[in-house]
C-alpha cells in the first residue's frame, strides 16, 4: 500500500473551552485551527491523510472532532478520549466503537498527578473493552509513565497501545539510558508501537538538531520498520518548526530503510493498527480497468492530487464536477476515449493525464442508424 | 438460495400472492378503484386499461399480468359496453388454473351495487386461493429479475447503473433470469451490445431494436443528447447512453423480447419497448411505471430500480427495489430507498460490495420480505395504447418442448 498518513495531528478552537492546557499565553497554538490551514500543508509533502487526536479531555470535543472526521475524507481515523472512570465505561467503548472513525482513545496521562493512575484495577475494564472492540490505546506519556505502560502492555496483551511522541523524553544531548532503556522494554512488548513525531518540541532551545536523529534512531532500533508510525504533532509541532521541516528531517532519517518499510512507517503500520479505512479518500472511480478516464466522486480542484483505488494516484490539472471526467493517461488526437470498458467517443485535443475531458477536447463518433442509411459519415 | 414460492396450475412460480381488481375501461375505474379500498389489503392490488377502443397489445398485456406468476386471483371490472374482450381474458385467466370472477356495472344495476358485489367477489376469491395455496421450494433459476432507471442524475451512471450491474451478473451467474431495457436510452451502444450478444440473430435483433428506437424519438422530437447532460460531464451520445446500459453488467444477452413475451430459459435479455411500425400513440412509455409494467408482463417477478434525484413509485402485482446512486438523496430519502449506492461515492463500498447487497436484498425480498414502496402502498400501475408485431425467430430463445 502506498498511502502515507500523518499518523498525529490536532485541529481545535479555543473558543470550545474545554482544552484546560491551551492557554492564551501559548501565543502560536491560541487560535483556531482547521481543516483548511492542514489540507494545504499535507498536499505538497504528498501525505494523503490523517489520524486525528484529542486534545481536550471531554467528550464534547470527541464528538466535535468525529463531525470533523464524518464531513473530511481524508481525516481517515480520530483518537478520542473517554471516562475511564464512568459507572457504564464498557457501554461507552462500545457505543463509541460503533462510529467507523473512532480507531482509538487517549486518556491524558501526562496531565494527571498520579504516575500510576492507569493501573488501578478500576480501569482494568474500560482496556479491556478496548480491546475486544479492536480499539487503540494512545499513551500520552512522560518518561516516568513508562513502567505503568508496561506493565498495561503486560496484563491486556490484547490491547494495541501506541506510544506518543516517543515518551516525550527531554532532548538537549545524546539519548539518555534511563529512556533508551524504558523504551527497551516498551518495544519487547508485541503489542505496544510507538509514534516517530513530537521530537523537534521536546529539543531544549539552542541545542543541536542532530539529538533529535539520534533520538529518533533509537525509535527506529527498537520499534523497527514494523511497529513505527510517522506522525507530526501538527500544529504543536509549529512551536518548533514549520510542518515541512520535520516532513524533511524525518525523510532523511528514514532514507536508511527499504521502500517496502518506509511505506510502512509512513502510512502502512498506521493503516494496520489503527485498522484505517482508507477508501474513504477516494476522489474518483474507476468504473472499468481498461479505462483510460475516471470520473470525479466529488469536485476537485487543480493540483489536487487524487487516489484512484488502493494503489494508483493522479495530479488533477483542471478543477472537475462531480461526474465530470479526468483524463487517467494521456491521450493523443484520436484516441478512443474509454469509460465502462467500451469507447464513449475520441480525443480532439491532446489532453495530459489528469486533465479534464469534455466537449473541449473529445468528440462523439457515434453515426446514427438514419444517418447511415443515408450514406453519411456522421461530421 | 431457496425459499417457498407459490405453485400456480400452469407450472410458475410466484413471489407474493395477490388478487388483481382490473377495471377493462376508464369507465369502470372507479368502480374497481372502490373496491380495491374498501377491501383494504396490502394483497389486492389495482390495475387496468383506460381505453376504450380495441388494442392488441393492450390485450395481450392484460393476458400477461392477470396470468402473472405472483398473482393468484383476478377480479374483472366492466362497465359493460367497452371493446375490450373480458369473456376472453376471463376465460385465459381460468385455463391458467387461477380464480377469476367479473362484475358488469350495467348488469350489476349501477355504482353501488357493482362496489358491494365486487368486495364480495374479492373475499370469495381469496377464500378459494386460500383453500388451493400450494408453497413449493423455488431456486433462482426460477426467479426473474428486472431493472429500470428513472429520475437520473450524474450519479446513476458511476454508481447505482454498475452496481446493478454488478448484482445482475451474480444474479445471472446463479442461473437467474434478468431483464433490462429502454432502448432508447442505449442509442450508441448497439456495436458493444450486439458483440455481447449469445446469437447472430439476436445481434441483428439488439442492432434493429436500437435503430428502431432512434427514428422513434427523432420523429417524436426527443432522444439526442441534451445540454443538461453536458453539465453533468457528459460528453457524448454514447457515454449518455453507456450509464444506462451498464445496468446490464456483462453477462452474454440471450434474447430481445417484447413486451409480454415470457422468456423461456434462464439468462439476460434485452426487452424492446420502442412501438413497432410508424409512431402512432405518442411517447413509447409515458412514465417509469408503463415500463415496470411491461417488465411484469414478460414475468418479472421483482424490479431493481435506479434514481439518482429519488423516485418513489413501486407497483402494484410485483414489488420494486430502489436503489440511489446519491447519497443525498438516500439522507432526504430514506424511508424510500432500499439501497444506498451513495456511498461507493463516498468511499464506503465498492461496486462489487454494493452489488452483493441488491443481490442480497432481491433474495430477501423474493422470500417475503417487503420492499419500502411496498411497505408504505406504493401500487402504480399504468397501461396505454402501443402497436407491436410478435418477435420473429432467433430474437429469444425457446425451451425444449415441454411435454
Amino acid at each position: 500500500m502506498n498511502i502515507v498518513v500523518d499518523a498525529h495531528v490536532h485541529l481545535w478552537d479555543p473558543a470550545r473551552g474545554d482544552y484546560g492546557w491551551l492557554k492564551p499565553e501559548l501565543t502560536g497554538l491560541y487560535r483556531r485551527f482547521e481543516v483548511q490551514e492542514l489540507h494545504a500543508l499535507l498536499e505538497p509533502a504528498h501525505v494523503d491523510g490523517v489520524v486525528l487526536v484529542q486534545a481536550a479531555p471531554t467528550a464534547a470535543e470527541t464528538d466535535y472532532l468525529l463531525g470533523i472526521a464524518e464531513q473530511t475524507p481524508w481525516v481517515f481515523g480520530v483518537v478520542g478520549w473517554i471516562d475511564f472512570d464512568a459507572e457504564n465505561v464498557v457501554d461507552v467503548v462500545a457505543s463509541r466503537a460503533r462510529h467507523r472513525k473512532l480507531v482509538g482513545v487517549r486518556p491524558m496521562l501526562q496531565d494527571l498527578d498520579d504516575p500510576e493512575w492507569i493501573l488501578n484495577p478500576t480501569r482494568a475494564p474500560a482496556l479491556t473493552a478496548l480491546a475486544s472492540h479492536g480499539l487503540v490505546f494512545d499513551a500520552l506519556i512522560h518518561p516516568q509513565h513508562i513502567g505503568a505502560i508496561e506493565q498495561i502492555a503486560e496484563r491486556h496483551p490484547d490491547l494495541s497501545i501506541v506510544i506518543d511522541h516517543a515518551a516525550k523524553p527531554i532532548i538537549s544531548a545524546q539519548p539518555d539510558l534511563a529512556w533508551r532503556d524504558g523504551m527497551r522494554r516498551l518495544a519487547a512488548r508485541n503489542n505496544v508501537a510507538c509514534k516517530l513525531s513530537g521530537l523537534l518540541t521536546q529539543l531544549v532551545p539552542n541545542t543541536s538538531e542532530e539529538h533529535v536523529s539520534a533520538h529518533a534512531e533509537v525509535v527506529m532500533d527498537l520499534f523497527g520498520p514494523c511497529r513505527t508510525l510517522w506522525g507530526s504533532d501538527w500544529p504543536v509541532l509549529t512551536q518548533a518548526a514549520p510542518y515541512s521541516q520535520w516532513f524533511e528531517l524525518t525523510q532523511q532519517i528514514l532514507s536508511r530503510l527499504s521502500a517496502t518499510e518506509r511505506r510502512a512507517v509512513l502510512g502502512g503500520n498506521a493503516a494496520r493498527i489503527y485498522h484505517l479505512d482508507l477508501r474513504a479518500q477516494a476522489a474518483a472511480i474507476l468504473l472499468h480497468p481498461a479505462d483510460n478516464v475516471v470520473v470525479c466522486c466529488r469536485p476537485v480542484a487543480a493540483g489536487e492530487r487524487i487516489r484512484i483505488g488502493e494503489q494508483e494516484h493522479l495530479v488533477v490539472l483542471d478543477p472537475a464536477e462531480l461526474g465530470h471526467k479526468i483524463a487517467r493517461r494521456a491521450l493523443q488526437v484520436g484516441t478512443k476515449v474509454i469509460k465502462y470498458g467500451a469507447s464513449i467517443g475520441s480525443a480532439t485535443a491532446a489532453v495530459a493525464a489528469g486533465g479534464w475531458v469534455h466537449l473541449h477536447n473529445m468528440k462523439s463518433d457515434y453515426i446514427s442508424p438514419h444517418t447511415r442509411a443515408l450514406g453519411g459519415d456522421g461530421s | 438460495m431457496s425459499f417457498n414460492g407459490f405453485l400456480r396450475s400452469d407450472g410458475r412460480k410466484g413471489i407474493r400472492n395477490v388478487v388483481i381488481v382490473a377495471y377493462l375501461v376508464e369507465c369502470a375505474h372507479h368502480v374497481a378503484r372502490r373496491i380495491v379500498d374498501r377491501c383494504d389489503a396490502e394483497d389486492v392490488h389495482l390495475v387496468g386499461f383506460p381505453g376504450c377502443y380495441p388494442n392488441q397489445y393492450a390485450t395481450r398485456m392484460m393476458k400477461a399480468l392477470a396470468t402473472h406468476p405472483n398473482v393468484g386471483g383476478v377480479l374483472l371490472v366492466s362497465l359493460g359496453c367497452e371493446s375490450f374482450n373480458r369473456e376472453g381474458l376471463a376465460r385465459h385467466v381460468a385455463h391458467s388454473g387461477r380464480v377469476v370472477d367479473t362484475i358488469v356495472i350495467q348488469q350489476a344495476g349501477g355504482t353501488r351495487t357493482a362496489i358491494d358485489r365486487g368486495v364480495a367477489a374479492v373475499a370469495a376469491l381469496k377464500e378459494k386461493m386460500a383453500a388451493a395455496e400450494v408453497r413449493v421450494p423455488m431456486q433462482m433459476n426460477e426467479l426473474v429479475v428486472a431493472t429500470i432507471c428513472g429520475g437520473s442524475d450524474g450519479t446513476s451512471g458511476i454508481t447505482a447503473n454498475p452496481a446493478v450491474g454488478r448484482a445482475f451478473d451474480r444474479l445471472v451467474a446463479q442461473g437467474a433470469t434478468c431483464i433490462f431495457e429502454e432502448t432508447g436510452e442505449m442509442i450508441g451502444c448497439e456495436g458493444p451490445m450486439a458483440a455481447r450478444a449469445a446469437t447472430p440473430a439476436v445481434a441483428e435483433a439488439i442492432v434493429a431494436s436500437i435503430a428502431k428506437a432512434e427514428a422513434y424519438y427523432r420523429a417524436m422530437g426527443f432522444g439526442s443528447f441534451a445540454p443538461g447532460n453536458a453539465e453533468g460531464g457528459l460528453s457524448s451520445q454514447e457515454e449518455k447512453s453507456a450509464g444506462a446500459y451498464v445496468k446490464s453488467g456483462s453477462s452474454p444477452i440471450v434474447g430481445v423480447i417484447k413486451p409480454a413475451e415470457i422468456p423461456e430459459v434462464p439468462g439476460l435479455y434485452l426487452l424492446d419497448v420502442v412501438p413497432d411500425g410508424a409512431p402512432k400513440f405518442g411517447f413509447p412509455n409515458i412514465s417509469d411505471n408503463a415500463e415496470i409494467v411491461e417488465l411484469m408482463a414478460c414475468g418479472a417477478h421483482l424490479t431493481l430500480f435506479t434514481t439518482g434525484r429519488g423516485s418513489v413509485v413501486g407497483s402494484a402485482i410485483a414489488p420494486v427495489i430502489k436503489v440511489t446512486g446519491n447519497p443525498d438523496t438516500y439522507r432526504r430519502m430514506a424511508e424510500d430507498m432500499d439501497v444506498n449506492a451513495g456511498r461507493i461515492l463516498e468511499g464506503q463500498a465498492s461496486l462489487d460490495e454494493v452489488g452483493a447487497e441488491i443481490v442480497a436484498l432481491v433474495e430477501a425480498v423474493a422470500a417475503g420480505q417487503p420492499t419500502k414502496s411496498e411497505a408504505m402502498g406504493h401500487r402504480e400501475f399504468i397501461l396505454t395504447y402501443k402497436t407491436f408485431e410478435p418477435s420473429g425467430p432467433g430474437c429469444f430463445p425457446r425451451a425444449a418442448h415441454r411435454g
